[in-house]
């Protein structure tokens, strides 16, 4: 039974990186640089109802200024509703201010969440381009919960309200390296409220530590350690949850 | 130079206000107490004590609630508790930051309560009533943070779940503890009420904090698939009410003498509905 779960979870895996690689080699020997992207996490958090492994795919397509890019993340293990956890799409445009190079970011997330409720996000933010030893991003999403109609225990017109906006919300990154950012490896840390599958609310920042080594000029290893509070700007912080995140980035 | 000059004046109004009994520094970071051990408190004392089921004379009645008094001031207590001893009130619940967390204030809290005999009051902890190790003085008070109370009228029985977020988060045994008596005891009540300190949403731009998402999905989850009717909350000091599904999530203005629009709010419960009212002070 086991050996038989491990291989359908393979075969899934490699369905969706299949299917990811297929479409951005195909752009790729159309047209300009892509890149591939994949995650595992691991981790456990207060409302996780256990441990979860969860693996990502995405890629991204840059041609001049511009790059458009998607990653999909599953479920492995987990109480999650679906297998398809989350799906997000990203888009950003190189620009320069005042000299100043910047890059000014857009995505749009759909979260599953859970068997009843699912989570839209939108948000734009800007960040700069350095090569130095600090990145930032700073930028404002809209968040939406909706009630899934399969959920309702009757018509959707008998309901007052189907869907709650959340919007403005502040969303920031604030990262640190010891070394420049295009060495070859480098360590650093963050505090932030955007995680590639999870926008926290401005007031629960998340800490991580980053682990990056590039193998050669087009893959690259990263190895990332969360460590979630809650209830900081309660001034009562408490324990909430921890992953590990490992991943590879394949430049075509 | 300017921004040196910010940090300092920062660090000295945070001087300031930790020294004055305001708040902890270290609250950034930990706490006294942690939720999970909170709430095995919480569950030792209802083991010891029970549950309160109040019997109503008719089928409408009221239950009041409030929260953020953060006592010291006691002008808007006394007038909330004397609208607590109307006789179509079943109860009133305090809905967190009912003090400093320092134990004086507790002792100026527990001054001003009638006896229970008079009036049935239930009082949540919430993240200023910890601060200073204040629950210790809360619990020796008020008991347990994590409970549920009965309301029993001629007609029909409703279920009110009083949640500790305190610490920004139910904490994994408090949400198993929550989902259980949601499966378990839901499905026997006509109107099932949650009342908890935190906001869940956030309907406003605010310093204040909400549980993390991914445990506000949980939440969500459960309020949908078993119909809790009413989620009433405090934290954030300004009024707020939204609907979302079968669920109606309230957000009470605080009740500190300081407030300027300080209310508390009043649900009144018949046969066809809850509906919730600000009773200006």
């Amino acid at each position: 039974m086991l050996g038989v779960f491990i291989l359908h979870l393979f075969l899934m895996m490699t369905k969706y990186f299949l299917i990811v690689t297929i479409i951005f080699l195909s752009l790729h020997v159309a047209f300009g640089q892509v890149r591939l992207t994949s995650n595992v996490d691991f981790g456990e958090n207060n409302a996780s109802d256990g441990a979860y492994l969860m693996s990502a795919f995405g890629g991204a397509y840059q041609m001049d200024d511009y790059l458009l890019g998607g990653i999909v993340q599953l479920k492995m293990i987990g109480k999650q509703a679906s297998l398809v956890s989350v799906l997000k799409f990203n888009a950003l445009k190189e620009i320069e201010l005042r000299d100043i190079p910047l890059s000014l970011n857009a995505y749009l997330m759909f979260n599953r969440a859970t068997s009843s409720i699912r989570e839209t996000n939108f948000g734009i933010s800007i960040s700069n381009r350095s090569r130095g030893h600090f990145k930032y991003v700073l930028g404002s999403n809209f968040r939406t919960y909706a009630i899934n109609y399969s959920a309702l225990d009757k018509s959707a017109a008998d309901y007052e309200q189907l869907r709650i906006h959340e919007n403005f919300g502040l969303i920031y990154n604030i990262s640190g390296y010891i070394k420049p950012l295009d060495h070859k490896w480098n360590i650093g840390a963050s505090i932030t409220n955007i995680d590639y599958f999870l926008i926290n609310q401005a007031t629960n920042p998340l800490y991580n530590a980053q682990f990056l080594y590039s193998l050669n000029s087009k893959v690259k290893l990263r190895f990332e350690s969360w460590f979630k509070q809650a209830g900081i700007f309660n001034i009562n912080a408490h324990y909430f949850g921890y992953f590990f995140r490992g991943g590879i980035t394949w430049q075509l | 130079m300017a921004t040196l000059k910010l940090l300092i004046l920062g660090a000295l109004v945070l001087l300031i206000t930790n020294s004055c009994n305001i708040f902890e520094m270290k609250g950034f970071v930990t706490t006294h107490v942690g939720v999970e051990e909170r709430f095995d408190q919480s569950m030792e004392w209802n083991a010891e004590h029970g549950y309160a089921e109040i019997s109503m004379p008719n089928n409408e009645y009221s239950i009041i609630a409030m929260g953020d008094s953060h006592l010291g001031g006691t002008e808007n207590i006394k007038l909330f508790l004397n609208h607590a001893q109307d006789d179509e009130v079943a109860a009133a619940v305090m809905v967190g930051d009912l003090t400093t967390g320092n134990k004086e204030d507790i002792e100026i809290l527990w001054n001003e309560l009638p006896s229970k005999d008079s009036v049935n009051y239930f009082a949540i902890a919430g993240n200023h009533d910890l601060y200073f190790d204040g629950w210790p003085h809360f619990y020796e008070k008020f008991g347990s943070s994590s409970y549920y109370f009965i309301v029993n009228t001629p007609s029909n029985n409703d279920l009110f779940i009083c949640l500790d977020t305190g610490g920004g988060t139910l904490g994994k045994s408090q949400i198993a503890w929550f989902s259980q008596i949601l499966e378990d005891m839901r499905s026997d009540f006509r109107y099932c009420v949650v009342l908890t300190h935190n906001n869940l949403f956030r309907f406003r731009p605010t310093t204040s904090t909400n549980p993390m998402v991914e445990e506000l999905h949980v939440l969500l989850d459960l309020f949908i698939k078993h119909e809790v009717d009413v989620v009433v909350n405090a934290h954030d000091h300004k009024r707020g009410e939204k609907v979302f599904g079968n669920t109606n999530f309230i957000i009470m203005d605080a009740l500190q003498d300081i407030n300027k629009n300080a209310s508390f709010l009043k649900m009144n419960i018949d046969a066809s509905s809850i509906s919730s009212d600000y009773i200006d002070l």
